[in-house]
């Protein structure tokens, strides 16, 4: 085909367009891919900090319960992670007052959390009440409603806690009561 | 007629040409606006990585004190010592503050009540209470900001309460 010097010059121009909307398309991608990398990377920072906050808080926090005996009060002093232990060994239920005390302490920190939280705890010794090395204790937020466990379940009703993504802290393994426990704390964003 | 015949849909040297012009001059305008519009997006996520470095930075050195006392709050070199050299290391400005929710009872809160427990900020310098400060130390309408909660133990009566420190950092 013969082409006249016209058509050269508006397919050379064609032809640096494409090429300049390539170069544009590869610098807009390169230079999301890499701001997006370093907001992510300060993000996971800020969420396995959070976590891990979590619980040191849990894991340090010294409070008082008030107790009935024989129509007078008396003030109670307990760690949470000691009553947690409690609560595994099977002292106390649901019904209780030093478990919704201590329930009450999680639920402070899960209605401060900015996603929720998910914490799993293990018991390195089997013959537990709760929380066994195979069968973990879940405390989620709003438990009442059972929202997070309820969307962390499968169709087929079963717990898959890897459903939805999240950040977590390291796993620890803490003194609690008599007991020895394994646990985590899980953030969903 | 043969000069006819190679000259023929010629129409001048700038009329020749003149047709590229328009696929040249858009395809500059793409390249130098993917340019700018990386140059801004890239900015953006920039300065929110610096206030999200700033914000973490500032929150795990208030944290290194496990539990927070009313002392450590106020006390020279606390928590406003440490504002002032998270304006110092990253060039933005901070504020934290301590929050709880109101609790009803054991397992109730009041999610529409906070309960200021305290906040400090810096303004222009030094560091104020900004509750007694008639300035507005919050960031202004406009600005680029990133407010994250951290969560601690806070010295309270006989024990301790779960409360949150929540630091703003803004540019």
């Amino acid at each position: 085909m013969d082409v006249k010097r016209g058509q050269a010059v508006v397919i050379d121009g064609l032809f640096f367009l494409m090429i300049c909307g390539f170069a544009a398309a590869t610098l807009l991608w390169a230079g999301s891919v890499y701001g997006d990398k370093s907001f992510e990377a300060y993000r996971y920072i800020y969420m396995t900090d959070y976590t891990g906050g979590a619980m040191a808080v849990l894991s340090n926090l010294d409070y008082e319960y008030t107790v009935s005996i024989g129509g007078s009060s008396a003030a109670v002093k307990a760690a949470w992670l000691d009553e947690l232990g409690s609560y595994m060994l099977g002292e106390f239920n649901e019904t209780d007052a030093r478990y919704k005390v201590m329930r009450g302490h999680w639920d402070t920190l899960c209605s401060q959390a900015p996603a929720p939280l998910l914490l799993t705890v293990y018991s390195e010794y089997e013959g537990t009440a709760r929380g066994t090395q195979e069968e973990p204790l879940y405390f989620a937020c709003g438990e009442g409603d059972r929202s997070l466990l309820k969307a962390l379940e499968d169709e087929d009703g079963e717990l898959n806690i890897f459903k939805y993504p999240y950040y977590s802290s390291d796993i620890m393994s803490k003194s609690c009561s008599t007991l020895r426990c394994i646990m985590d704390i899980k953030i969903y964003y | 007629m043969m000069l006819m015949a190679a000259t023929r849909g010629y129409i001048g040297p700038l009329g020749d040409d003149f047709p590229a012009i328009f696929p040249i001059a858009m395809g500059l305008l793409l390249f130098f606006s993917a340019i700018t519009l990386t140059y801004d997006y890239y900015n953006t996520k920039h300065d929110a990585a610096l206030l999200l470095e700033a914000n973490t930075a500032l929150a795990k050195a208030a944290r290194a004190q496990l539990v927070f006392t009313q002392d450590y709050w106020d006390e020279e070199g606390g928590v406003c010592d440490l504002i002032d050299k998270t304006k110092a290391n990253y060039g933005v400005r901070a504020k934290a503050e301590l929050l709880q929710f109101e609790r009803l009872g054991p397992t109730k809160y009041d999610f529409n009540k906070i309960r200021k427990i305290d906040g400090k900020t810096l303004g222009d310098n030094p560091c104020v209470d900004y509750e007694d400060d008639d300035r507005n130390p919050l960031p202004y309408e406009g600005d680029f900001f990133i407010s994250l909660t951290y969560p601690i133990l806070l010295k309270s009566g006989n024990g301790q309460e779960i409360a949150t420190l929540v630091v703003t950092t803004w540019m």
